[in-house]
Parts: C-alpha cells; structure tokens; sequence
C-alpha cells in the first residue's frame, strides 16, 4: 500500500497505462511542457514524448472533435478539460459525435475516449471555475459519467474507463486533489463502472452523493451520529449508468433518503435519483426524498460558502426526513 | 487574388485529352458509371418521396462530380469523411448500390438498423465514415484522423467533403487551424457557389489551395489527388474549393461523356445498357427493402454502450411487452 491524494492517483494511472497500451495519447491545453493546469499530466511528455503527449490549440470543440477523429483510428485519446466550465464549446462533439458514433454506425466504430474534467466548486473560482455540469452530460445515452472521490477509486475506474470501449466523461472533484492522502493497492486493480461503493453503513437514512460531496456527507453523517441517527453513506462514483441495485438495496434498509450534491437543484442529477426512489422504491419509503444542492444561481466568487451545500445543510436534511 | 480555376472538360476534345488526369479506361468507365448510377438514384428518391416512402434525403446533384473525383483520387489507406450527396464515393470506396438503399430505407438489411435517414450509410472496409448529421462537426474530426495518422506514421491522408455551410461554423475554422499548425495530411474538398472564395480564407490559414468547376469530374479528381499527394506527402493540409451552381444542374456525367466517346470507350448503345442496368439494380434493391421491412425493434437497445446497461435491458423488455400486446390486439 502507497498513500496518494486523488491528484497523484490519477497521475500514477495515466503513466502506468500509457506504458502498458501505447494507443493511449493525451492532448490539451498545456497537458505537455506545463504539465497540465493542475499538474496531473507533469513529467508524461518527458516520458512518452510529443507522438503521446500533444499540447492542443484552445478549443475544445475542436479538442473533442480531434479526439473522436482519433478514437475511430484506433487510437485512444484522453483529452482534458482544464475547466469543466469550459466544456460547452465541445458539447456538440460529446452529444452528437463521441456519444452517439457506435449508434449510428451499426457498432462499425466504437469511440473510447476517456474526457478527464476538473470540475466542482471550493477552490475560489467563481463562476467560471466551479460549475458542476454533470446533469448535461448523465443525459446523453451513449455517454458514461463517473466521479470518483478519492486516489482508489480515481485509480480503479481510470483503469476501467481507458481498458474499455465506451465513451467516459470523467469528472474529477478539483477540490480534492490534494486534499488527503489515501492507501491504495499496488496490484493492477480495476474498479468496474456502473458500481457504487457504501462508504459508511447505517439503518437510519441514506445519504446519495458523488465526488466533492463524499467527504462533507461523511462529515455529516458524523453529526448525525452524534445526535443518534445512524446515517448510510453511498458514493454513487458513476453516474451513468447508475448502481440501482446498491441504491435500492439501501432504501429497503433505511426507507429515508437524502441526495446531496453541488449542482444548482432543478433538473439536476439528484432530481433523477428522487424520481428514480419515487418509481422503485415508494413501498419503503418513510419520509419525503429531500435533495441537497447548490442554489439555482451561478455561483457567486464572493459567497462560494453560502452557496455550497456543506455538512450543516446536509445534516439538516438528514435530521428532518429522520424525524419525519 | 483567387487562385485560377482549374477546368478540364471543355470544348476542344484534343485539348480535354491533354489536360486529363491519368486514368485506366477501367477507372474511366467506373467513374461515368458512378455519376450516372447517382443521377438515376436521385429519380428513384423523388418518386420515393412523391409516394410518401421517403421522408428525407438529398439529391447528389451535380455534387455527385465532387463526391466521385475526390473518392476516386484517394488511396485505399485513406480515410473519407463524407457529406451529404456522396453516394458516388460511397460506391468508388466499395460500397453497393444494395446496401445504400437498405440504409436509405431503413430496411433489415441496413448494417445500421434503421437508425439514420437517407445518405448516413457507414463503410469501415472502405474507410468511409458515415456521414454527421451535424453541420462541420466531421471537419474537425477529419483533422483527428490526419492527427492520429500522423502518429502512427502512416503514409496515408485523410479527404473529408463539405458543403459551403459548414465554412461558417466554428468547426471548421479550428480544425484549420490544427490541420495548418501541425501540417496534418488532410485534404478538405469544400463546394461552394464561388462567392465565398473559400480558397482565399484557407490560404489565410496556411492551407495550400485549389480553385476547380465542380461540375467537371476530372478537374475534381485532378485537383483532389494533387491536394491528397502534397498533403500525404508532409506538404500539409490542402483546401480543393469546387465551385457548384446547383441551378445550372448540368449533368456531371453528360459533361463526362464525350470525353469517354472521343477515347472510343463509349457509344449510344453502352449508354443504353447503363442507364437500364442502374434503373434494374436500384429498383430490385428497393423492392427489397420494402418487402423484407424494419429490422427488428429490439435492435434500437444495441450499441448504444458496448453492452447493454440494465436501464437499456429494462426498456428492451418493456417495449417487447408492448409490442407482444399489440400484436395480441391486432
């Protein structure tokens, strides 16, 4: 077992498969000799060289577009995003193009690439640098959205993601990239997608979050406790195609349901696992499904705090479906 | 200043020979036959239309001389993104009459099961992409392709086809600026009305240029394998603007068909046993298509994601059910 933060995971992962498949190519903005806005891809273009490591022009339709011309060649392309704020020039590529090309040609080409994303707020980016769009992309078929919260996890569903043959939008919760150190195994460990993970088990209520918000659930949870109400933690870790089977399997324990997330509150991710509790899973439900969110605004640089759901208001939220 | 357009087909037949691109009388004939097969498909489509059978399609036109001369100057190595009214180079890359219908119609015989309207047929063997249903988006990943080439080290080049709309979009303006950049093997055959002079805006970008009348097959092919060469050859990407009046409409391949005469490769007789042959093959490829029907419903639930997700399984069954009780009903 080695500690890593999530950032050095990740890092740790792309080394590993570029030595291990040599289809494997990153391109974007300052991936190369800056070594990526965040740092993760530092040292692969000194590694692999520029036939593998390819500093892009700014524009990621144009980023996204190179990447499914690439993917069709048999190539494996992990672009990145520096902002996920600034995906949307590249939202027709991933909508009508990445995710759509096996559809469309009968299964004669498959489109692997693997979108790495920072995303999320709480690191004083405003609105520009802090937005969650998960949403956007969990409704595209076609598309796997997955969000791991810490160095395993990245690491496993990293392998997974650039083993396989979909397309996957991986969101990574900037704002714990360096936050903690974790162990992580040495062997070659994959963590298949579409799988869950309950973090901290419990009979009372069910917390559903992904990425940023694990910590602030288990710190939250941690209240709850303290207060008696033992508290189900679930990091979903991908959002589509989603773990229905942990999921409901846990509201059949508890019968209360929280969802918390950063995302602003209509039409989001959490709406669909209220929905989805509401069809599947009303005959154990004890108490309203009550989502926890960022509020519908962008986010303002000035109160960041305020907007983000923190461990308060998700502890709110627990104590009231609990004493419903 | 524009570059001059190129022409090859003109009055004086001598001098038509003298300025033609080098071409087997196999290949010759292969081209007029694709032009002529293309203009009898577009009848075929009106009157499938005219019948209701058709929602959507659209024609080659004179465009089928733009498909068809950049189809046939590529390698078989090379990669082809099309555009819509590419039918032509979807037949030079190998594809068959059979199967354009099948996916035209949507039949069970359509390798993408019914999933796309007219025009959108795919062909891996042939290196031919099928074709976007968005405006550009294919430009750029042309340029991917070029890029991915050029990583591999494969002495090849990618061609893609587009039509004058897609130079506005933002697609096209950055993957000419990558395939300048990186001098990417990519040939980028754009038809326009002229008045865009598309040609002058590439050259702004890097891109080396040719200008040719886009009803004339053989200056297509000429200039679209001279652009493929410098390109593959580490030149750089080339811009072909062919300039189209689709109001004019004269026929690509009554344009070709004196050249072919003047060769002895062609006389009213031939002419006849071609147009009726095209007219047969397309009619019992359509008569196919109807009789056989959709593929099967269920196909809609497949490759979607490489395997079927629960949510897709879900679906698959619940429409099975429903289909079961319709048929009950019926």
């Amino acid at each position: 077992m080695t500690e890593l933060s999530l950032l050095q995971g990740i890092h740790r992962t792309l080394r590993q498969e570029m030595q291990r498949d040599e289809r494997i190519v990153v391109l974007g903005d300052d991936v190369g000799r800056w070594g990526g806005v965040f740092g993760v891809t530092e040292g692969l273009l000194e590694e692999f060289g520029p036939q593998r490591v390819l500093d892009m022009p700014m524009a990621e339709g144009g980023l996204i577009g190179t990447a499914v011309g690439m993917a069709l060649y048999g190539v494996r392309p992990v672009p990145e995003i520096q902002f996920a704020d600034f995906i949307y020039p590249g939202f027709d590529q991933m909508v009508s193009e990445m995710a759509k090309m096996r559809y469309r040609s009968g299964g004669d080409y498959s489109c692997p690439v693997v979108l790495r994303v920072p995303y999320g707020g709480g690191v004083g980016g405003g609105m520009y640098q802090s937005q969650s769009p998960e949403a956007y992309f969990c409704h595209t078929p076609g598309l796997v959205v997955a969000v791991p919260s810490n160095a395993q996890d990245a690491i496993g569903m990293l392998r997974s993601s650039l083993r396989g043959n979909d397309p996957v939008v991986l969101l990574e919760p900037k704002r714990l990239y360096r936050r903690a150190h974790s162990p992580v195994p040495e062997d070659d460990f994959e963590v298949p997608l579409g799988s869950a993970r309950i973090v901290r088990e419990g009979t009372d209520v069910t917390v559903l979050v992904y990425g940023a918000m694990v910590p602030v659930a288990e710190e939250a949870a941690q209240m709850a406790a303290e207060s008696g109400i033992q508290t189900e933690v679930i990091d979903l870790r991908t959002l589509l195609p989603l773990d229905i089977a942990t999921v409901l399997a846990s509201i059949a324990k508890t019968g209360r349901a929280v969802i918390a997330a950063e995302a602003p509150k209509f039409c989001s991710y959490a709406a669909e696992l209220a929905a989805t509790l509401a069809e599947r899973a009303i005959v154990h439900l004890e108490a309203p499904v009550l989502r926890v969110s960022g509020f519908d605004t962008p986010i303002p640089f000035a109160f960041e705090d305020e907007y983000l759901p923190g461990p308060r208001r998700v502890y709110a939220a627990i104590e009231q479906v609990a004493n419903f | 200043m524009p570059d001059e357009l190129l022409t090859v087909l003109g009055a004086d037949a001598e001098q038509n020979d003298k300025n033609a691109p080098e071409l087997s009388e196999r290949d010759l004939r292969t081209l007029y036959e694709a032009l002529v097969l293309a203009r009898i498909l577009d009848e075929h489509c009106e009157l499938l239309h005219d019948g209701g059978k058709l929602s959507f399609w659209v024609p080659s036109g004179v465009a089928a001389a733009v498909a068809a001369g950049s189809a046939l100057a590529l390698d078989d190595a090379d990669w082809l993104y099309p555009s819509f009214r590419s039918a032509a180079a979807y037949w030079l890359r190998g594809g068959s009459v059979e199967q354009w219908v099948a996916q035209m119609l949507g039949s069970a015989d359509d390798s993408q099961h019914g999933r796309q309207v007219a025009g959108h047929a795919s062909l891996p063997d042939g290196r031919y992409v099928s074709v976007s249903g968005v405006l550009a988006n294919h430009v750029q990943q042309a340029a991917g392709t070029a890029l991915a080439m050029r990583l591999r080290g494969e002495p090849a080049a990618v061609l893609a086809l587009l039509g004058a709309g897609s130079a506005a979009q933002a697609g096209f303006h950055s993957a000419l600026e990558l395939a300048a950049r990186l001098a990417l093997p990519l040939v980028l055959v754009a038809r326009t009305d002229g008045h865009l002079d598309l040609a002058s805006r590439a050259a702004g970008y890097g891109l080396g240029t040719q200008r040719v009348d886009g009803g004339d097959v053989l200056a297509v092919l000429k200039a679209a394998r001279a652009a493929r060469a410098l390109a593959a050859g580490g030149r750089g990407a080339q811009l072909v603007e062919a300039i189209v009046h689709e109001g004019d409409a004269v026929d690509p391949a009554v344009r070709l068909r004196p050249f072919l005469e003047h060769r002895g490769l062609w006389d009213p007789g031939r002419q006849e046993d071609l147009q009726q042959r095209c007219h047969a093959r397309i009619a019992a490829a359509i008569e196919v298509a109807e009789s056989i029907g959709k593929p099967p419903a269920a196909t809609m639930f497949d490759d979607v994601y490489a395997e079927r997700p629960w949510m897709l399984q879900e679906q698959a069954e619940q429409l099975s059910r429903e289909l079961e009780t319709r048929e009950e009903n019926a």
